[in-house]
């Protein structure tokens, strides 16, 4: 990543994303009736440069909609969301503060980083192939390909002579490291992280996290942090929002919702999570 | 506790013997657990804690499973050494056991409340009328009320709370002497878990039952525990009251994994995790199988295997380097709150892309 690149992100203003009245609901048919589930709910929130925007709640609340929508993969109802300025999924309505990029191109500067690891790797494709796709896409390719490649490796502390192994030889652990170097290798500006250690141990978990706020800070990027791990989303995030039911019961920076939740929703999933904290020595 | 061990796994060893090699997945594990306690089993992936758990129920596959040694005394019997219709005896009706995924564990074309009634008859000799009268009744034990429609519905109609509890069911329905929990609640909620958590205390203050839970979730074990052993590469590496490990640990695995676990008090701070991963488990590493991993690994430590050692009454620790109340050589750092700041310095250069 280019070093002007980053400076520019930090002399960016305004928020990276901004998400108003946003709704998805999905329709099923059975026989013949049709239930309608809101999978989301006019979803408003705004997340600021260079923080982390922690989204909690239980399965099915809607979280990894959210995410979908924001990368694309689904299109809202209703509502809309400002990414950089300009509306994802109604290019024309939003300013055209960062016209010439195409959409294809903003989204690429936002990226996934998914909970199963082991799904989100094509298991035909040597780990080293997987990471030059993206490259390929943004014509880097040939040695210059190479070089961001050992780069990348060596940013999420993976050797680069085992990028020739396939998913199923690497630990989950390795997998998720590589997972977040593959989102790197887009130079994104923010990282969308579903549920990305739910899946692993606790000292590997510990091991992904510490790399993923040491790479925060190096590139300036920005987390939108899903997970139902509510110490975690206390560990790491400046910023909370809890969702139920498709709704966002509740928001506001970390301190407010982790020490003095107000919804009798985020009171109850608070008092039920069981928390370790610790002092030494008793 | 002077009371006699309901449950005591003595130096039990057991192998996997496969073409691609031998893993040993436990090696002399010790485990006593006592009527109306909850005794927790903590470790990572691989560790060996569902094997042990198994090996309880006599569910490991053999072959490839190998008992190497050992003895798993349930109320002074050796159940390694029943047979297989002496055990089907016991399981389910003296032991019973709660598996991480209930989905995987229900038969899907059964009715649920059959599922239940299926333990009664077969260790009861009730008839189907009488041992679905009684399901009834264990429904409403674990919180599932005089729910009919439970009774009729297949797995699949259910949601994961309630099949859990269907399982709760069937394995409490004859009131078991002891509870083998396997990660009973890792596919949960948190809200359901803790009702799923709190209803295993239930069963424990009122039934007086004892309690194996086997999870990864240190937080949760914290919560529920009476007595807790830490696992590591199927090997118990410390053992003791839930406060002795938790608040005083000894062992450099435990410290490690304690301070892997995020909270809101360590913000700002960088989690001093366990380095490295677990070794490949064809090759357990020898002497002690932490040494490579270990932050106060000595000589010792990779030519020798630890002893237990006692640090009180009931807390033990089998490392070289903790002897006694004090650690033999360097101190570990110990602190839940860590010294050392993630967050680098905004205005810092960014290491040149």
């Amino acid at each position: 990543m280019l070093k002007q690149q980053i400076i520019d992100r930090r002399a960016a203003e305004g928020p990276i994303i901004a998400v108003s009245s946003l709704s998805k609901s999905y329709t099923q048919r059975k026989k013949d009736r049709t239930t309608t589930i809101q999978a989301v709910d006019s979803v408003t929130f705004t997340i600021e440069r260079n923080s982390i925007f922690g989204l909690v709640g239980e399965s099915g609340c809607g979280k990894t909609t959210i995410s979908r929508l924001l990368v694309g993969l689904e299109k809202p109802d209703a509502g809309s969301i400002i990414y950089n300025g300009s509306d994802i999924h109604n290019p024309s309505k939003g300013k055209r503060k960062t016209a010439g990029k195409s959409t294809a191109g903003k989204r690429m500067s936002m990226q996934v980083v998914f909970q199963d690891a082991n799904s989100s790797f094509n298991p035909k494709m040597t780990l080293r192939n997987s990471l030059k796709e993206g490259l390929h896409n943004r014509k880097i390719r040939g040695a210059e390909a190479e070089t961001r490649i050992k780069r990348l490796a060596d940013y999420v502390g993976i050797s680069s002579g085992n990028l020739d192994k396939y998913p199923h030889q690497f630990s989950g652990g390795q997998k998720q490291r590589l997972a977040v170097a593959r989102a790197l290798s887009m130079e994104p500006e923010l990282l969308i992280l579903d549920e990305p250690v739910s899946s692993l141990d606790v000292s590997i978990q510990a091991q992904i996290i510490n790399l993923l706020m040491s790479l925060k800070d190096e590139f300036s990027l920005t987390y939108l942090f899903i997970s139902h791990d509510l110490g975690l989303v206390g560990y790491m995030s400046d910023y909370i929002a809890v969702m139920y039911r498709g709704k966002i019961v509740e928001q506001g920076p970390w301190k407010h919702i982790m020490e003095a939740p107000k919804e009798a929703y985020t009171k109850q999933l608070f008092s039920a999570a069981p928390f370790l904290e610790l002092t030494s020595g008793v | 506790m002077k009371e006699k061990a309901l449950l005591s796994i003595e130096n039990l060893s057991i192998d996997f013997v496969m073409e691609s090699g031998t893993v040993s997945a436990l090696r002399g594990m010790d485990v006593d657990i006592y009527p109306g306690s909850i005794h927790g089993l903590v470790g990572e992936s691989g560790s060996g804690k569902t094997v042990a758990a198994r090996a309880v129920m006599g569910l490991n596959p053999m072959p490839p499973g190998l008992i190497r040694g050992g003895s798993i005394l349930f109320r002074g019997d050796d159940l390694l050494k029943k047979s297989l219709s002496k055990l089907r005896k016991i399981r389910g009706k003296e032991i019973g056991m709660i598996f991480q995924e209930p989905t995987n564990y229900l038969n899907p074309a059964m009715q649920a409340g059959l599922q239940i009634a299926e333990q009664l008859m077969y260790h009861e000799n009730l008839s189907k009328k009488q041992a679905l009268e009684k399901t009834r009744e264990v429904l409403r034990e674990v919180e599932l009320g005089r729910n009919d429609r439970i009774l009729s519905s297949y797995p699949h109609e259910l949601s994961g709370g309630m099949k859990q509890r269907v399982m709760i069911a069937m394995a409490a329905a004859c009131r078991p002497k002891l509870l083998l929990a396997d990660e009973p609640t890792t596919a949960l909620d948190v809200t359901i878990q803790k009702q799923i958590l709190d209803l295993l205390v239930k069963l424990r203050d009122e039934w007086n039952i004892a309690i194996l839970f086997v999870s990864h979730d240190l937080a949760v074990v914290h919560s529920i525990a009476d007595t807790v052993s830490v696992i590591y590469a199927g090997e118990i590496v410390e053992q003791g009251k839930r406060d002795d490990i938790f608040h005083d640990p000894r062992h450099p695995y435990t410290i490690g994994l304690l301070n892997s676990v995020p909270t809101p008090s360590h913000r700002g701070h960088k989690l001093d995790a366990v380095k490295g991963t677990i070794h490949d488990p064809y090759h357990v590493p020898s002497g002690c199988p932490f040494h490579p991993r270990c932050p106060i690994a000595a000589d010792i430590c990779s030519r020798e295997r630890p002893a237990v050692r006692y640090v009180s009454g009931q807390h033990s620790c089998s490392c070289h380097r903790v002897e006694g109340k004090s650690f033999n050589g360097t101190p570990i750092h110990w602190t839940p709150i860590h010294e050392t700041p993630v967050h680098g310095n905004f205005e810092g250069e960014p290491r040149n892309a």
